[in-house]
């Protein structure tokens, strides 16, 4: 059981360094739908060791949500704006992923220092929630098209849930109910903003929003 | 003491002959896959015999070190052989040599003699080789330690024997620890052995290659022994990502001619599931550009970082 957790929460982390270096949109938004599969399958494997149902719920509407609807509607708004081209990074990807290992190397720090009660999930899955939640942001600073870094938040709040079922075995259903909707939202504002963006300035680069500088 | 020093004539002889075998399959079942015919699985053996009966010559200006590369090159994988379980679970006679790192360097003199002579034949294309050759191994050096590292916090050892013995008695043999061991050492092989995604085995575009273009200048039987390495090299390296890391049931364990066999035959199931790995590999993906190896090791170094983590703070 807790070999299964360890596990599905190494998926989930390694296609957090995934995102950070995927190249085209096609692999993002797949990326991103393969770790919210995986973070519902790993809530679904806490039900069935628990019997909590809510588990079962947050795992059906994550997959549901964030595996399937969410990347439908990037790959929707997006794949028309970016089709196959390769997106813009600020760090090299190698030095990306060297200071992606840094962080997960604070993060599995941070997560031992914490004051953890276990629950049904074991220490080094914290250390691995944090990490995915830091990995996430760092995508958002180390690429420079809106729609890798819309992914890299997604991923972060991917992390968060991950943080949630370790500390207190899920938020409780109906805030991560609120929570799924919002982002679904959020996303679909988002995406749609890009689309916009795109056309007007025929560019999402935000290393370009520089020259709104006065 | 006889029968220890047989094992390990048995051993070697295995790695010999079983090694054009694999590149022979891998080969075909490629074909297979391209809706060819292909090669028999038999040809590289004909390949050998053909280059052995011909004439050998090197460039004029070569030295000593072009003549002995390929001998290095050839010897280099079959003492690595000794050191590592490639058909009995106990150590035989010479395993304690050298432990993972030990063995790490005796690999690494083929490919160091190889690079050499590829200068020494001062055709531009061996230079070019070498020093792209030198930047996968440079690269995956890392990766390499980061691995000798994690194996040695999982077993408390690194003599590969040890190691073996560790994880065949493992009550859960699949941790995420180790499985990011085994999935960064199989694409560090690939990397080193010239596969894709890294290099093209196959290609004829001598501008695209790294192996390949280091072999230009050598022939006849020189040629056969520096072909007959890097097959060697390819067949050790899966022996142990197979024996060591993923799946060291049907090694022998005892000194009997009926283990041995069982052995030998369990070790050809377990090639041929690694050369339809392969083959999977290489016919779903194509070689990257060389400006991007530094990623893709980058990848494996990720993978393997992730694994002395879990492994050391995840507890």
């Amino acid at each position: 059981m807790d070999l299964i957790a360890t596990t599905l929460a190494t998926l989930v982390l390694l296609s957090a360094f995934w995102l950070l270096i995927a190249r085209r949109v096609g692999a993002t938004v797949n990326g991103y739908a393969a770790q919210s599969i995986v973070l519902g399958g790993l809530a679904i494997a806490l039900f069935a060791g628990s019997g909590q149902t809510d588990l079962l719920a947050l795992g059906l509407l994550a997959i549901l949500i964030k595996g399937l609807l969410i990347p439908a509607v990037i790959e929707r708004q997006a794949r028309p704006v970016y089709g196959l081209r390769e997106l813009q990074y600020q760090v090299g990807f190698p030095t990306a992923l060297l200071l992606g290992a840094g962080l997960t190397l604070i993060a599995f720090v941070a997560a031992g220092r914490l004051p953890f009660h276990p629950g049904l999930l074991s220490e080094p899955v914290l250390g691995m929630a944090i990490a995915v939640t830091l990995l996430g942001l760092f995508t958002t600073m180390a690429r420079r098209d809106a729609v890798v870094q819309l992914t890299g938040l997604l991923a972060a709040e991917n992390g968060l849930i991950l943080v949630g079922l370790v500390i207190s075995s899920g938020l409780g259903l109906l805030i991560e109910l609120s929570l799924f909707l919002d982002v679904l939202i959020g996303v679909a504002v988002m995406s749609f903003l890009i689309t916009r963006i795109h056309e007007t300035v025929a560019s999402t680069d935000t290393s370009e929003l520089r020259r709104l500088r006065g | 003491m006889l029968a220890a020093a047989l094992g390990q004539c048995v051993a070697v002889a295995v790695v010999l002959l079983m090694s054009p075998l694999l590149k022979g399959t891998i080969d075909t079942l490629k074909a297979r896959v391209q809706s060819r015919r292909g090669p028999s699985p038999l040809q590289p053996y004909f390949d050998l015999a053909k280059l052995f009966r011909k004439q050998r010559s090197a460039p004029p200006d070569a030295s000593w070190v072009f003549r002995l590369a390929p001998h290095v090159a050839f010897a280099a994988p079959i003492a690595f052989a000794i050191l590592i379980p490639v058909l009995s679970a106990f150590p035989l006679s010479w395993a304690f040599m050298a432990d993972m790192v030990g063995s790490g360097f005796v690999i690494g003199i083929g490919g160091f003699f190889t690079n050499l002579a590829a200068m020494d034949g001062a055709s531009p294309y061996g230079g070019l080789g070498a020093s792209r050759s030198r930047l996968v191994s440079s690269l995956a050096e890392p990766t390499l330690i980061l691995i000798f590292f994690a194996v040695g916090f999982i077993s408390g050892g690194t003599v590969p024997f040890v190691v073996d013995n560790v994880l065949h008695t493992a009550s859960p043999l699949i941790t995420p620890s180790h499985a990011l061991i085994a999935a960064a050492f199989l694409m560090v092989v690939l990397a080193e052995a010239g596969r894709i995604p890294i290099d093209n085995p196959a290609t004829t575009q001598e501008l695209s290659m790294i192996e390949g273009s280091r072999l230009f200048e050598f022939s006849g039987p020189d040629q056969a022994l520096m072909e007959w390495g890097g097959w060697m090299k390819l067949f050790v390296l899966l022996v142990v990502w197979l024996n060591v890391l993923i799946w060291p049931q049907g090694l022998a364990t005892q000194l009997t001619v009926g283990a041995f066999a069982i052995a030998i035959g369990t070790l050809a199931a377990k090639m041929l599931g690694a050369a339809v790995l392969i083959v999977g590999i290489e016919s779903a993906l194509a070689k990257i550009r060389i400006l991007r190896v530094p990623e893709y090791l980058g990848g494996t170094f990720v993978l393997s970082f992730l694994s002395v983590v879990l492994f050391s703070l995840g507890r």
